[in-house]
């Protein structure tokens, strides 16, 4: 027997020792999460404009392209119940915020992080947004809270290291919180993946009924501070449009759209197949490339001053 | 609780360490550390269901004792009828109730009647199929005078739910499996050594080939309508290497995880996808399953003996049965009657004993004619597959009939990674197809050896899929 323990010990002292590496390396090299929290730490007392959502946000909205003191919080796959968390954990930091831009995609509201295959990517908040673990429905023994490596998966870690190792920048975010890797257009892969993408984000199940309650606890902490709130729908690539669930999507529209006539700081703009947004301003089917996010945010900004 | 999460990955070292070290000093202590830690295992998922397999041990025991203790014919067929009764029904209500019920009113629907029978909201307890047929085992072998009924309750509990294979096997008999509690158990490091590798050959083939197989299965079988012949040809083919490498992965963790407390569980599969007919194929494919229907079902039935009427009959039964067994839809029904009507020619010409011995033996390559008489039996397989993952028969028609009639070449659905790893796991089965799993005896030098092991455990780590369940716990 202590043959065996010994042996096992020693055989499992090489992975042991990859595991702390690869722990310690996820702890202090800078990421994307870790250069947008900083940021936002250290302009969030002067930001007039705060930019929430997914990745359609992320990429899609450019914060340069606003004249006002404008930040990018939005990130991958971040659904409304963290917008809402982000929101109540630094709105009262924000003293001169006048509008929060919050982009809707046509599976926003039926989608919740926590029940996604990129449910690892909650615990990116627990590390760097500072959240608290019952916040973010994590119990309180849970061994991945404690390790970075367990809570973003052993393989995620792994393929990061290798990007270390190659003394890659993982901060692939603007000091103003823009997703700035999304560079030009690859038309004929957009064609080709659009019904796989659109068809994966029809596939989500999440209550559309207790979203629209968290939607509606924004929108409420939106009027006590007399917060503007805008809600868009980002233009989406024309093949995607054509395979995304009409019957969902209506539905989606025809919320924000009550929302909007029923609470006088609430806009709404649909602007999901927006004339002269072409292929070409796409990076992927849903995706804005570098010209497109430049163009949808300068067009914001300009119908917002309207 | 899943082998392959974090979980596991606590609950082994620890019982294991407990196992050997503190509670390892009187037998009866260990066994009902053994019978505590299964309970805990199972009741990882959903407590609830614990009373199940409580209530089948407790009625399998008695019924046990009650046989021991009578030799009145009749009295022993009433005792087995109520064990088989019992077990059976529950069986039959958690698992096919909602299946019988729906066919029974689409039955009458096809007459032109409505009628209304009420669903149940029912969720199926995990491994329900298992351990319902391991503990049937014990019952039928004692009415059957081949074994002696135990009087240690606290054995017998421990064998029912032994948790390395309670949820998905193998489904063990009670004469392999319950004289092992009975003696104390010494640790072998051999053993336990080849029970680690074991082990880790399961981790690959579940998390490597299995989880990355099903995205790509799960993909094109979601959308079958709409992809090309060859697209619907690599789904059908990744289907076929998840279930492969889920189960087969499963069973490999299983019997690896015994050894390292001491048991040896029966073997399930020998390489199934290197058989030369379909008769080979299923004495390599869920080989406790298969030997459990053989003995428990095909013989009492009269298996062979009788004429070609009974031949044909007890065949198409045991298939059939099988098939249904797996799960409550007509796609495997369908399934096991395909499985009979490709073994019925093998066996009607006498030739299903044919390939009793491993395929190509001492040889590098097959012959050709053992690589036709492979790929033919392979390719059987495959279709069989489909109805097996399809949702409905219609579709499983559906996806065939699109397979061979259209054929657009679709880049997109060739993982080239994933297909890599199943070429790697084909190749060294290939190579070790004469020992009892993939990593067995390796004859290599040792430095080699553990830089294989270091290799598989980094490509679990980096190229282990999207972590999926496994299949066979839904059955």
């Amino acid at each position: 027997m202590e043959q065996f323990l010994r042996k096992i010990l020693l055989f499992f002292s090489l992975p042991l020792v990859c595991f702390l590496i690869l722990e310690w390396q996820m702890r202090v090299y800078p990421n994307s999460y870790t250069e947008k929290m900083e940021n936002f730490q250290s302009v969030k007392a002067d930001i007039s404009c705060l930019i929430l959502g997914n990745s359609h946000a992320y990429y899609g909205l450019n914060p340069s392209f606003f004249p006002d003191k404008t930040y990018n919080l939005a990130n991958l796959s971040q659904s409304i119940d963290i917008d809402r968390l982000l929101l109540e954990h630094d709105i009262a930091k924000m003293p001169k915020l006048k509008r929060i831009i919050l982009p809707i995609s046509t599976f926003s509201m039926n989608f919740r992080i926590e029940d996604s295959e990129e449910s690892w990517r909650k615990y990116d908040y627990l590390y760097y947004a500072g959240f608290e673990q019952a916040e973010l429905n994590i119990p309180k023994y849970e061994l991945r809270a404690k390790s970075m490596v367990l809570g973003k998966g052993i393989s995620s870690c792994m393929k990061i290291m290798l990007k270390i190792l190659k003394g890659e920048d993982l901060r692939y975010c603007s000091n103003l919180g823009w997703a700035n890797n999304y560079q030009g257009s690859n038309i004929s892969s957009i064609v080709a993946n659009s019904e796989k993408t659109a068809k994966r984000h029809n596939s989500f199940e999440y209550s559309f009924e207790a979203n629209k309650v968290i939607l509606e606890g924004i929108i409420s902490k939106c009027e006590e501070r007399g917060i503007e709130l805008v809600l868009v729908n980002l233009p989406v690539s024309k093949p995607y449009y054509t395979f995304t669930d009409q019957e969902k999507w209506v539905k989606v529209v025809a919320e924000l759209s009550d929302q909007a006539a029923e609470n006088s700081h609430v806009r709404y703009i649909n602007w999901i197949q927006k004339e002269g947004f072409g292929i070409e301003f796409f990076h992927d089917p849903d995706h804005l490339n570098h010209e497109g996010a430049e163009k949808v945010s300068k067009l914001l900004d300009h119908y917002l001053k309207q | 609780m899943l082998f392959n999460s974090l979980d596991f990955g606590i609950f082994l070292p620890l019982v294991f360490l407990l196992y050997w070290f503190v509670f390892n000093k009187n037998l009866r202590v260990q066994n009902l550390f053994l019978l505590i830690v299964s309970y805990v295992f199972y009741g990882w998922w959903d407590w609830r269901f614990l009373s199940l397999i409580l209530f089948s041990s407790v009625l399998d025991f008695k019924v046990g004792q009650l046989l021991l203790n009578t030799d009145k014919h009749s009295r022993r067929k009433l005792l087995l009828g109520i064990s088989i009764f019992v077990n059976l029904g529950f069986l039959g209500v958690f698992k096919y109730y909602n299946f019988f019920a729906d066919s029974f009113v689409e039955a009458f629907q096809l007459f032109g009647k409505d009628i209304a029978v009420s669903s149940l909201q029912i969720i199926l307890p995990v491994g329900i199929s298992f351990y319902t047929f391991q503990t049937l085992s014990y019952t039928i072998d004692i009415y059957n005078r081949k074994m002696e009924p135990t009087r240690d309750w606290l054995s017998f509990f421990a064998f029912v739910s032994f948790f390395p294979q309670l949820v998905a096997g193998p489904i063990e008999r009670a004469s392999n499996l319950l004289p092992q509690f009975y003696k104390k158990r010494t640790f072998d490091y051999h053993s336990a050594t080849d029970g680690c590798r074991q082990i880790l050959w399961g981790f690959f083939k579940k998390m490597v080939i299995a989880d990355n197989c099903a995205t790509m299965a799960n993909q094109i079988f979601d959308n079958y309508e709409d992809a090309s012949g060859f697209s619907l040809l690599l789904g059908a083919l990744y289907f076929t290497f998840q279930i492969y490498g889920d189960f087969s992965g499963y069973s490999d963790i299983a019997i690896g995880t015994s050894r390292l407390f001491g048991f040896n569980l029966m073997r399930n599969f020998a390489y199934p996808y290197f058989s030369r007919d379909i008769a080979e194929f299923w004495r390599r494919w869920h080989i406790s399953l298969s030997t459990w229907f053989r003995d428990y079902l095909y013989i009492p039935l009269g298996g062979s003996r009788g004429g070609l009427k009974i031949k044909l009959k007890n065949t198409l039964i045991i298939f059939v049965v099988s098939g249904f067994w797996h799960g409550a839809n007509w796609t495997f029904i369908v399934w096991g009657f395909l499985n009979a009507l490709y073994f019925l020619p093998v066996m009607l010409t006498n030739n299903n004993r044919n390939h009793m011995g491993i395929v190509a033996e001492g040889k590098l390559f097959p012959s050709l004619h053992e690589f036709f008489k492979i790929s033919t039996t392979f390719g059987l397989t495959i279709i069989a597959w489909i109805f097996f993952r399809s949702n409905t028969v219609t579709d499983a028609i559906l996806y065939i009939k699109r397979m061979f009639t259209t054929y657009t070449y679709n880049g997109a659905d060739v993982a080239k990674t994933t297909l890599l790893f199943v070429f790697i796991m084909l190749t060294v089965e290939w190579l070790q197809r004469d020992k009892q799993y993939g990593l067995e005896d390796l004859k290599i030098p040792k430095f080699t050896r553990h830089a294989v092991y270091y290799v598989i455990i980094a490509c679990i780590f980096y190229f282990g899929g999207v972590q999926q369940t496994f299949i066979y716990f839904q059955f």
